[in-house]
């Protein structure tokens, strides 16, 4: 690093930190007022999709604040359990000086991110200096404003970096009294993000006194791998998140999270982020979906958006005791020989066959 | 290119082998004149054939009231014995219904005897008459564990033409295990062979369409109707059709009786691959971790 890059670097940091820092942050939201949130029962839970229009702001109180109104709409509206978008971090770009005059200037993230990290200026080693602000950024935000309504948060996700400087596309589930519960790092990265982003290496399962819960991000609902992971070990809802350009098209839209909890016997919670900048073109709709025979009617949505461009919290009452009824009703004829037989050798065979050919070939 | 068709067929016992030919050979010539090389039908195809060895007043397929009406104590001995006999009139029909239309042939499925077990299986003839193979069913439903069907344990697929495909018999559609190691062995073409209760809009979220998507192959549905519902369909992954649906043709109704058709156009799927893959993204360190300890603690 020359000495040029470190003092920008350094400079760029304390401010970073400075924008960042916890104490701004709980003192904006100390002057909200809060509604408590109805309490879950192993029954029942009242559960919410935020979808939120990501703007570039200056600072972590602003960010937090945005987060405030749309959880309060959730809590209102019955939700104990809340669930931010994919990429809840976008905003965030706000803190970098100058951000707002280069996206003015045309400037498009997916470009950016394809760029090699050689130098301090480059697009991932600038998230890599910006990742501790956001983590901080959206953990204090998801501690205060859990604990303050007594709601179970799901903020986001943050870029989260580990000690060998990788970066990870995580989630944070926050409980009612603001402890950190856990994290899911996203197990499925895009095209766009492979090259900057390090896939996590398991599903975790999260038991909560009401239920058991899974977070896989985005893409990780394309593969029924996650998914099937989860179900088997006992998750009841599965919260999802995603920030997509295609999410709008009903049947591209359906390969998800609709398709994955009729295989599951689970409910899920899908919240979109809408984003229309730096070259990003996010948008929903959201939706809360349930396994189809689960209900009298015959839709797997219980809960949607009505639009797809419009930042909205829907909510819905999630019946966990139906569930149990359900799944006791679906009695799964699982075929452990054919799967101890083909899994997880037929990846294995099909990665060696794809190795040799250079691709995936059909014909 | 490659054409291929799927009957969606009202299931009813049949009083002879005769009556079963006169039934299921109309539908199959006329999909092969017009120019399927492929012609698939229903799941439970061969229990029709139940009424040859079970002389019986009811046309339903309503294997309790058919047990009793012969005899049997339960339907699993009434399939045991008559399993042996439909076989037989089953291979010996569609072998030739296939050479008759000159067309590769998926003629939905049999139950059949295996080593003192009772499997429901699907057959594939080629246009000579003779079987390509045969696909057990490999989960069931509790009806039919009550029936006592047993789990076949393994998944094959096979080349005709430039498809290379493979069964998703029945209700292993219900599990993505299935065609997702049937993509990963290479299959172009999924067939599913069903016969479903019920049916209603957002059914697809239920059926071939979700392995057809997470698996970027074509897939062929062919639904069972009378009492049984559904819609028979031909898939391809949503970028490959028209109005971006993931559907290349459907019935019209879910009960009646239809022919659908399309063309299949591998070269198409395979530049659909080239320009996006889903596989390039597979986590295998995560499978390989999560899955065998997983199946085993949970199952």
């Amino acid at each position: 690093m020359s000495l040029k890059e470190f003092v920008l670097t350094t400079t760029v940091q304390a401010s970073l930190a400075y924008k960042a820092r916890g104490s701004a942050i709980r003192g904006a939201l100390a002057q909200r007022a809060y509604p408590r949130a109805s309490q879950p029962t192993r029954d029942r839970v009242g559960a919410a999709a935020v979808q939120m229009q990501s703007e570039l702001v200056d600072d972590g109180a602003q960010f937090a604040l945005k987060c405030y109104a749309l959880a309060r709409q959730a809590v209102e509206g019955g939700a104990a359990l809340i669930v931010f978008p994919e990429y809840a971090w976008l905003p965030l770009l706000g803190l970098l000086p100058s951000a707002r005059a280069l996206i003015e200037e045309g400037f498009t993230l997916e470009r950016a991110l394809q760029e090699p990290a050689t130098s301090e200026s480059s697009a991932p080693r600038i998230l890599q200096t910006l990742a501790p602000a956001i983590k901080s950024i959206l953990e204090t935000t998801g501690r205060e404003l859990a604990s303050r309504f007594g709601a179970y948060i799901m903020i986001g996700t943050g870029i989260a970096l580990n000690s060998a400087g990788q970066m990870f596309n995580t989630a944070y589930l926050f409980g009612a009294d603001g402890a950190l519960i856990g994290t899911q790092p996203k197990l499925h990265p895009t095209a766009r993000e492979i090259s900057w982003m390090t896939p996590g290496e398991d599903l975790n399962i999260f038991t909560l006194p009401f239920a058991k819960l899974a977070m896989p991000v985005c893409m990780d609902y394309s593969f029924w791998e996650t998914t099937r992971i989860a179900a088997l070990r006992g998750v009841d809802i599965l919260l999802g998140f995603s920030a997509e350009e295609n999410a709008n098209e009903f049947h591209l839209a359906m390969r998800g999270i609709a398709s994955r909890v009729q295989e599951s016997y689970a409910y899920g919670i899908q919240a979109c982020g809408i984003a229309n900048f730096a070259g990003l073109n996010f948008c929903g709709p959201s939706y809360i979906v349930a396994s189809i025979g689960m209900r009298r009617d015959t839709t797997t949505f219980l809960a949607r958006t009505r639009t797809h461009n419009v930042e909205e919290v829907i909510t819905a009452e999630l019946d966990l005791a139906r569930l149990r009824d359900f799944r006791a009703s679906q009695a799964r004829d699982a075929n452990l020989e054919l799967y101890r037989k083909y899994l997880p050798q037929a990846y294995e065979s099909y990665r060696a066959r794809v190795t040799q050919d250079g691709k995936r070939r059909v014909v | 290119m490659f054409h291929i068709s799927t009957l969606q067929l009202a299931l009813t016992l049949v009083a002879s082998p005769q009556e079963f030919y006169e039934r299921m050979s109309p539908p199959i010539e006329r999909a092969a004149t017009n120019g399927a090389q492929l012609v698939v039908l229903p799941n439970y195809t061969g229990l029709m054939l139940l009424g040859v060895v079970v002389r019986a007043e009811q046309k339903s397929l309503a294997l309790g009231e058919l047990a009793r009406a012969g005899n049997f104590a339960t339907v699993s001995e009434l399939l045991c014995t008559a399993a042996p006999g439909m076989r037989d009139f089953y291979l010996q029909i569609f072998s030739t219904l296939a050479k008759r239309a000159r067309v590769f042939l998926a003629p939905g499925t049999v139950v059949e005897m295996h080593a003192g077990r009772l499997y429901n299986t699907a057959y594939l003839f080629t246009p000579e008459g003779s079987v390509v193979g045969s696909q057990k069913q490999t989960h069931r439903t509790s009806r039919e564990i009550a029936w006592g069907f047993s789990q076949g344990e393994e998944l094959s697929v096979w080349d005709i033409g430039d498809a290379r495909v493979g069964f998703v018999v029945g209700t292993d559609v219900a599990h993505p295990e299935v065609a997702r190691i049937l993509a990963l062995q290479n299959a172009n073409l999924l067939i599913h062979p069903a016969a479903y209760p019920t049916y209603h809009d957002e059914y697809f979220l239920l059926d071939l369409w979700r392995d057809v998507q997470g698996n970027q192959v074509f897939g062929v549905q062919s639904c069972a109707g009378g009492e049984f519902r559904g819609k028979s369909a031909i898939y391809a992954p949503v970028e490959m059709t028209r109005a971006r649906t993931g559907i290349l043709a459907q019935a019209t109704s879910a009960d009646g009786e239809e022919i659908i058709r399309a063309t299949l156009d591998f070269d198409a799927l395979q530049k659909n691959l080239d320009a996006y893959s889903v596989f390039d993204f597979f986590n295998y360190g995560f499978y390989a971790r999560a899955f065998p300890s997983t199946y085993r603690g949970r199952v």
